[in-house]
């Protein structure tokens, strides 16, 4: 509609008009939704790698230790394990280790200690050499990234704590904690980390899976240290993860706070300035709710194109930051990710509008028109 | 009658800033309201054009009260036209942006833009609608004002100091493009100001002192008036007297041997005409 572009024509040329201030208004709330995608890109990214190491063992839920904030940090001994074969109903339990290990130059590798079947190697696709067998002692598959980055290959023999592995297989999944790590054999990874008859976690698969919500029960009220956990809540549960989130939620408060008090003012300056041009264009027939919507128009404008300005710059400065310490993690922007910033971004330039807009709108054409 | 009001008051808490006043006004009069700083001629024009609701009384438009109009917005819109001493214009717009502004209904980007350079070439800015308020001069400014208080058609006009920022030359030009509107659209004008040069071009000068309506006054033509001035000056007055004390007197041809010719008496009735005119 003509009306329609013809205010937002207004709103733009009254913010490029202003280019110093709405130049810093808009680099105030860049910021402000940078830190907050930054965080929700944290956030997510963790998330979903760990769902991912939940989901890939194939299990219908895991068993860990209830209080350790992390999963390198949990602990599950192999009593429990024993334990939870011997219930009815089970199909499977299989013991898996996350640590880290260094490698090389690298202080931070991934490693995945994981009992050497068929079923627990599958999702890690080999592109080179083979994959472990049962039997294999001293032996490691490693993933594409650190082969590529370090420079390894089928045949490399290489010493992590002190003892000498050789690669026999490179595999590649598409995750990049996984291709950036290093698989061995259960056994190893305890006997190298001191963690005799201890494991990460515990991968539980039920005979029926309707029966999993009541197996899962039965664990958790048989051992009361450990927590059992579907894919789907294994994020709501993880310390770590809950405090990132927690963070980033605060911080986004904040983010919208001080940025709707940044917009505010921006707008409140702008309306005073052009109280005249609001008696003019209210004088000329133009309705309180239009001026309203041309106040709020610009504000919005503004906060949209900070959000957008914000939500590129963290997508590039999250992965080259990550790139360049070299950690072993996705964190990719997904379009709920980029939706959410951009709401906040919003949010901001509504809360931040609304008020300087319903002044203006509430103004009277004759007050307006005799301020100079 | 287009216009009346009926013991319109306003007052600012103790200020009365108009009192009582009834005015009548003519559809396409041209009427123009004086009055010293502080005699409420702006008040009151914002009581016309419903920018402001009066204390007590009422501004009837085509016999219709304004108090019970519901949308004054719509109302202003669609029949009051407006222009301002100063400031007028929205900076950061073109004179096209600017006179398109108080458009409504559904018209076309295309239409709107025609409409717009319609009235500005009307007002003698068609080279210049894509300048900005900064790069034309006061008057043009004031032009573009005019285009934009006419955008919509309205029945009426109203000006608060249209020149009072303009020199003298100017402020004659931008009131004779008022009147020419007036008399080729038949729209009615009502002009505020305080310099007597505009306010004698219009039909009718209303003075106000203290909110009260001082004096109405028909402007007299302004022939009639330059023959007074005529007869005010030496040389109407030697015909007046029948007596030439200026040797050029007889070289104007209008005195020949001390007494009048046929050409100074005739001059001489044309001066007494006009004596007689202001008389009425």
């Amino acid at each position: 509609m003509g009306m329609k572009e013809r205010i937002f024509g207004m709103t733009l040329k009254s913010i490029v008009r202003k280019k110093m201030r709405s130049g810093l208004t808009v680099l105030g709330i860049a910021i402000g939704i940078m830190l907050v995608t930054a965080l929700l890109m944290v956030s997510t990214g963790l998330e979903a790698q760990f769902k991912r190491v939940v989901e890939e063992g194939g299990g219908d839920f895991v068993v860990m230790d209830k209080t350790a904030p992390d999963l390198m940090l949990s602990r599950v001994d192999s009593t429990a394990q024993q334990a939870i074969e011997r219930m009815g109903g089970i199909s499977w339990v299989s013991g898996m280790i996350f640590t880290t290990a260094q490698i090389g130059d690298r202080p931070y590798v991934m490693m995945f200690g994981v009992e050497t079947t068929e079923r627990n190697l599958q999702q890690f696709k080999i592109i080179q050499g083979r994959t472990l067998n049962q039997d294999d002692r001293g032996k490691i598959i490693m993933g594409r990234t650190i082969a590529v980055q370090e420079g390894y290959q089928v045949g490399s023999t290489l010493e992590i704590k002190g003892s000498s592995f050789s690669v026999v297989g490179i595999y590649e999944t598409g995750a990049s904690f996984e291709d950036g790590g290093v698989i061995m054999s259960l056994s190893e990874v305890q006997t190298l980390f001191d963690m005799r008859n201890l494991v990460s976690l515990l991968q539980v698969k039920a005979e029926d899976t309707t029966n999993t919500e009541a197996i899962r029960a039965e664990v958790e009220s048989t051992f009361p240290k450990f927590i059992a956990l579907k894919s789907t809540d294994v994020a709501s549960k993880q310390e770590d993860l809950q405090l990132i989130t927690s963070i980033s939620a605060l911080i986004s408060l904040i983010a919208i706070v001080v940025g709707s008090i940044i917009v505010m003012n921006t707008m409140i300056m702008s309306v005073m300035e052009r109280t005249r041009e609001i008696g003019i264009l209210r004088a000329v027939g133009w309705k309180s709710r239009k001026v309203l919507s041309m106040v709020l128009k610009e504000s919005l404008a503004m906060s949209i194109i900070g959000g957008v300005i914000g939500i590129v710059i963290a997508a590039g400065l999250v992965n080259a930051l990550a790139k360049a310490a070299q950690l072993p993690v996705d964190l990719p922007v997904t379009a709920d990710l980029v939706v959410s910033a951009f709401i906040i971004a919003v949010i901001l330039g509504f809360l931040g509008g609304f008020y300087p807009a319903l002044r203006a709108s509430r103004m009277s054409p004759m007050e307006a028109l005799s301020h100079e | 009658m287009f216009l009346t009001t009926e013991n319109l008051t306003k007052d600012f808490g103790d200020v009365q800033a108009v009192l009582d006043v009834n005015l009548e006004i003519d559809r396409g009069e041209f009427v123009s309201i004086m009055g010293p700083s502080g005699s409420g001629k702006t008040t009151l024009l914002t009581l016309l054009g419903a920018l402001d609701t009066p204390s007590s009384g009422e501004v009837f438009i085509e016999g219709e009260p304004l108090s019970g109009i519901k949308d004054v917005d719509l109302f202003r819109s669609k029949k009051v036209g407006f222009v301002f001493q100063f400031h007028n214009l929205i900076s950061y717009l073109n004179a096209l942006e600017n006179v398109e502004i108080p458009m409504h209904g559904p018209m076309s980007g295309t239409e709107r833009r025609a409409r717009a350079i319609e009235l500005l070439e009307l007002v003698g800015l068609g080279e210049r609608v894509y300048h900005n308020p900064s790069q034309l001069s006061g008057g043009e400014r004031q032009r573009v004002a005019v285009a934009r208080a006419l955008v919509n058609d309205p029945a009426l006009v109203l000006a608060d100091e249209p020149t009072g920022e303009l020199d003298s030359k100017t402020s004659i030009e931008i009131i004779q493009l008022m009147k020419k509107i007036n008399k080729e659209k038949g729209t009615t004008f009502i002009v505020v100001t305080h310099d007597p040069e505009v306010a004698k071009k219009a039909e009718k000068i209303i003075f106000l002192k203290n909110g009260t309506i001082a004096r109405q006054e028909a402007v007299k033509s302004e022939s009639v008036e330059d023959v007074l001035a005529l007869r005010n000056s030496a040389f109407g007055q030697q015909l007046i007297e029948k007596k030439a004390t200026d040797p050029y007197m007889e070289n104007l041809g209008v005195f020949k041997g001390g007494t009048l010719t046929k050409e100074g008496e005739a001059v001489l009735s044309v001066l007494e005409k006009a004596e007689a005119i202001e008389r009425d």
